[in-house]
């Protein structure tokens, strides 16, 4: 099987391989030529940084057309990572108003913060599967993950396969066909993080 | 429930893990990637690996060390040391770093995090500040100097803050090294100044520190670097017994749970009718 990581000038993709790589994946590429993509059985997109500054690193390689294209057309398998997953929504308003790839309808929207609680949401919290999936199928009731971010995505709950708990219900797994993206980072969520990873490699086998 | 935070702080002098006294004696302990692999393997929360002679020669931290540390490590890595500019930033998120933290670039001009925050996001820049206690005033130590400062730590850290620090790393001088445990007092000032989340270092000594730390302030996470060296499965034996008064993560597969574990962090011994059933106790090997 051949996994391949858009790469598109941001994000801590090293983190990434070196997670998969853990996982006895050995066909692991690192890429953004339209070739390559189009060849893989699965895709991740990882995102590290403000929305506005992604879109527009995916906009200047000419990725937002390529992916869309093997996402929505050619139903490749696809799991987006923290600004991976905002990237997928209609648009953001981190920084002023902008607009994301659309896949799944959605907006992201800065964390309303009560209680006093601090943002960015930053640290293990404890996820909710509201339904249950292929690629949580691994994980333990009670698993932590590692959140670090600003902002989330708002959606319709029939795309919401994951809840976390910070002041008030945050979406933090989505899933729509093909389509999956989780806003914590997997790839730094210890033991927890490789499970559900090989839980996505095992539904790019069943996809 | 957001869960808060168990860090290790490896101090890292000349690509060695260095022990820290009162910022300035210092022990070698070891290899940094050995360290990396052995912390995660016990249950690290968050790493934190720092360069303490970058900015004072003038260079940016070992990039080659930084990606050895990043490819033993599950949990995230925050990086500090010389860190002058964005470009370094990005340089050392290419080679695995999850966060940066910057002490010496911002202590008279903040410009570096307002453009990191542009750029990266401000979730990745975590702002540093040494501080001195001179009579319960909280002054800002500078390091470079070896010198305190008149800046005030609270000020600072608002400034900050504004500037597009995500997180503040408050680090106690006077008790750098002293294991009597951590600055309540500042991290309780500390957390009602600013509304990022805020990481108390300096003065760990045993896990009761830790869960004073954790539970008589807001702070999200409490570092520690000396502690966590010198004996084996400390960070698991240390989290079993926090876990007891707050909860913390425990999601490794090293349980100290059932273990009596007393304050200074030391391992009782299980009854006999206990040993007796671990005995035939078949563990399960986990393949993910």
């Amino acid at each position: 099987m051949k996994l391949v990581i858009v790469d598109y000038g941001v994000g801590n993709i090293l983190s990434i391989e070196n997670a998969v790589k853990r996982l006895g994946v050995s066909s692991v590429e690192v890429s953004r030529e339209k070739k390559v993509l189009s060849e893989a059985n699965g895709l991740i997109l990882p995102g590290v940084g403000a929305f506005s500054t992604c879109t527009d690193k995916l906009k200047k390689n000419g990725l937002s057309e390529i992916l869309t294209n093997l996402v929505i057309f050619k139903k490749k398998p696809i799991l987006g990572i923290c600004v991976g997953m905002q990237l997928m929504a209609n648009s953001s308003k981190e920084g002023g108003e902008f607009k994301g790839l659309g896949w799944i309808p959605g907006k992201v929207l800065r964390i309303n913060a009560k209680k006093n609680l601090p943002v960015p949401h930053v640290g293990w919290n404890e996820i909710r599967v509201t339904k249950p999936h292929e690629v949580f199928k691994k994980i333990v009731i009670g698993s932590h993950f590692y959140f670090d971010h600003s902002y989330h995505y708002s959606c319709n709950t029939k795309f919401v396969t994951a809840t976390c708990k910070y002041g008030e219900t945050l979406n933090v797994a989505i899933n729509y066909k093909n389509i999956f993206g989780v806003q914590f980072h997997p790839e730094k969520s210890d033991l927890a993080g490789l499970r559900l990873i090989r839980g996505y490699l095992n539904w790019i086998k069943a996809c | 429930m957001l869960k808060k935070r168990v860090i290790a702080v490896l101090v890292v002098s000349n690509n060695i893990v260095v022990q820290s006294k009162g910022f300035n004696k210092y022990l070698p302990v070891g290899s940094p990637e050995i360290s990396a692999e052995a912390f995660n393997n016990w249950g690290i929360d968050e790493l934190f690996l720092i360069d303490i002679n970058a900015s004072k020669e003038k260079r940016l931290i070992n990039l080659d060390l930084v990606k050895k540390v990043a490819s033993k490590c599950l949990v995230p890595l925050t990086v500090s040391g010389g860190i002058k500019n964005i470009q370094e930033i990005g340089q050392l998120f290419k080679v695995g770093a999850d966060k940066v933290c910057v002490n010496n670039s911002i202590k008279n001009n903040q410009n570096i995090l307002f453009e990191g925050k542009k750029k990266f996001g401000r979730q990745c820049m975590v702002a540093s500040i040494d501080s001195l206690n001179i009579d319960n005033n909280f002054k800002v130590f500078d390091y470079f100097s070896g010198k305190v400062t008149k800046k005030c730590v609270f000020d600072t850290a608002i400034k900050y803050e504004e500037a597009g620090a995500g997180e503040i790393f408050i680090n106690d001088v006077s008790r750098d090294g002293s294991y009597k445990g951590y600055d309540i007092k500042l991290a309780n000032l500390l957390c009602k100044k600013v509304s990022i989340p805020i990481i108390s270092c300096g003065g760990a000594g045993k896990p009761e520190h830790i869960v004073n730390i954790l539970k008589k302030s807001n702070v999200s996470g409490a570092a520690a670097a000396n502690y966590f060296h010198f004996y084996e499965h400390s960070i698991a034996v240390t989290k079993a017994y926090v876990n007891k008064f707050i909860q913390i993560r425990q999601d490794t597969a090293l349980l100290y749970s059932k273990m009596p574990i007393d304050n200074n962090g030391r391992i009782g011994r299980l009854s006999d009718y206990e040993l007796e059933e671990y005995l035939y106790e078949k563990m399960k090997v986990e393949v993910i």
